[in-house]
């Protein structure tokens, strides 16, 4: 025999209509204060565009960047720069300020 | 100068200065599409475009505001900054700079000075990282100023690399961060220019890691007995008067050395030195006479007794 079927959603299992569950005020609440906590979107785009090589990986080394250094502590170890090494053939660039 | 074979080279204006990249291997087309990152970064971060995320975020005072991922990092690392300086380094001057007649791009820039009613807050601008969103306090003004190039300057090197080139050198206009091999095999070599003189001040080498340069004399406007500079000292409002010309720092990265660059600069030849020591960083500082000061460990970078080591050329 086959199973008797659910009942449709708000409806008794007898075939009666339920009366709507009425919202209570503290659930009210808490929408309202959900909405007034959203925060605002500058539609900007939240990640990067990714079509090419080296857009696509600008979220993840975006993301990677923001990890041991975007803790916002007051650390200020390991801000040091590497030197080279006095054999190597150099490319140059200058650092006249702004 | 061409650039080496296998190096691709660009230059071009961004952000209101001279962009240069360098880049050694890597898929085709890596150095377009770095210039477009850049210009992207730019869109987001001037605050002489109303719509740009910086603009959003003054214009919505008291609110928060989503941003995307680069601008949370980029705030973030500014009140890491502001900490790490003690407040020298503030991200929250927007209405000293404004006051001091910094009120559109350079080259547009009249003589006067301006007016505004933003103080200053640094201390109080919220990150809320699960939101990717920032709130700047009512009456406080966010200008990241030259971070945003030191910034922009870590996120190219550390994209390109991840894309495939084995070696990056992103410098704008004098915040540059270099990282693996760079053409010809070796070190990346930079040269300080000097605020006084056309001579560079130093030639340091680096196998990675960022230098950034900061002067009071690049960046300058207003007539003769009134010259006003872009350099704010938060402890008076006003543009810094603390005997140095130029502030150059090496550090780990971009966004690190513009911080201690202007730190540097604020605290003078001696509080400079030695705020940079404690940092864990080197410099160079070069007084308003000319004369050079650096940090104990300096000489490191500087190639001292390296032949044949000449630059191949000063930017600025």
């Amino acid at each position: 025999m086959d199973p008797k079927p659910p009942p449709a959603p708000g409806t008794a299992r007898d075939g009666t209509r339920r009366p709507a569950r009425r919202r209570r005020p503290a659930a009210r609440s808490r929408v309202v204060a959900g909405a007034l906590s959203a925060v605002l979107f500058l539609g900007l785009g939240a990640g990067m565009a990714a079509n090419q090589a080296g857009t696509a990986t600008a979220t993840t080394a975006g993301s990677s960047a923001t990890g041991s250094q975007d803790d916002g502590g007051s650390s200020s170890s390991g801000w040091a720069a590497t030197p080279g090494s006095s054999s190597d053939q150099s490319a140059m660039t200058g650092s006249q300020g702004s | 100068m061409a650039a080496p074979s296998g190096t691709a080279e660009l230059r071009f204006r961004a952000m209101g200065c001279d962009a240069h990249l360098l880049l050694v291997g890597g898929p085709p087309g890596l150095a377009g599409l770095a210039r477009e990152r850049v210009e992207e970064l730019e869109r987001r971060w001037s605050r002489f475009r109303p719509d740009s995320e910086i603009s959003r975020l003054n214009q919505l005072a008291g609110v928060p505001v989503r941003v995307s991922p680069a601008t949370l990092g980029l705030v973030r690392r500014a009140l890491q900054g502001a900490r790490v300086t003690g407040g020298r380094y503030d991200p929250t001057v927007l209405g000293d700079v404004l006051r001091a007649g910094y009120d559109r791009s350079f080259e547009r820039l009249g003589g006067g000075g301006g007016s505004s009613a933003l103080g200053h807050g640094w201390e109080r601008v919220v990150v809320d990282p699960a939101a990717s969103a920032v709130t700047v306090p009512a009456g406080v003004g966010l200008d990241p100023g030259g971070i945003g190039k030191g910034y922009a300057a870590d996120l190219l090197v550390e994209e390109l690399r991840a894309a495939g080139a084995a070696g990056v050198c992103v410098n704008l206009g004098g915040d540059l961060r270099a990282d693996g091999q760079a053409p010809g095999g070796g070190s990346w070599v930079v040269a300080v220019g000097h605020p006084l003189r056309a001579a560079p001040a130093a030639t340091v080498t680096i196998e990675r890691g960022a230098v950034a340069t900061t002067s009071r004399v690049r960046r300058a406007w207003g007539p003769a007995g009134d010259r006003r500079h872009h350099l704010i000292d938060p402890a008076t409002g006003r543009p810094a008067a603390t005997g140095l010309a130029a502030a150059t720092v090496l550090a780990a990265q971009g966004w690190q050395a513009e911080v201690l660059a202007k730190a540097a600069f604020l605290g003078g030849p001696g509080q400079g030195r030695a705020l940079l020591v404690a940092a864990g960083a080197d410099g160079l500082l070069v007084d308003d006479r000319g004369c050079l000061h650096s940090t104990p460990g300096f000489g490191r970078f500087t190639g001292a007794g390296r032949p044949g080591r000449e630059p191949l050329e000063v930017a600025g």
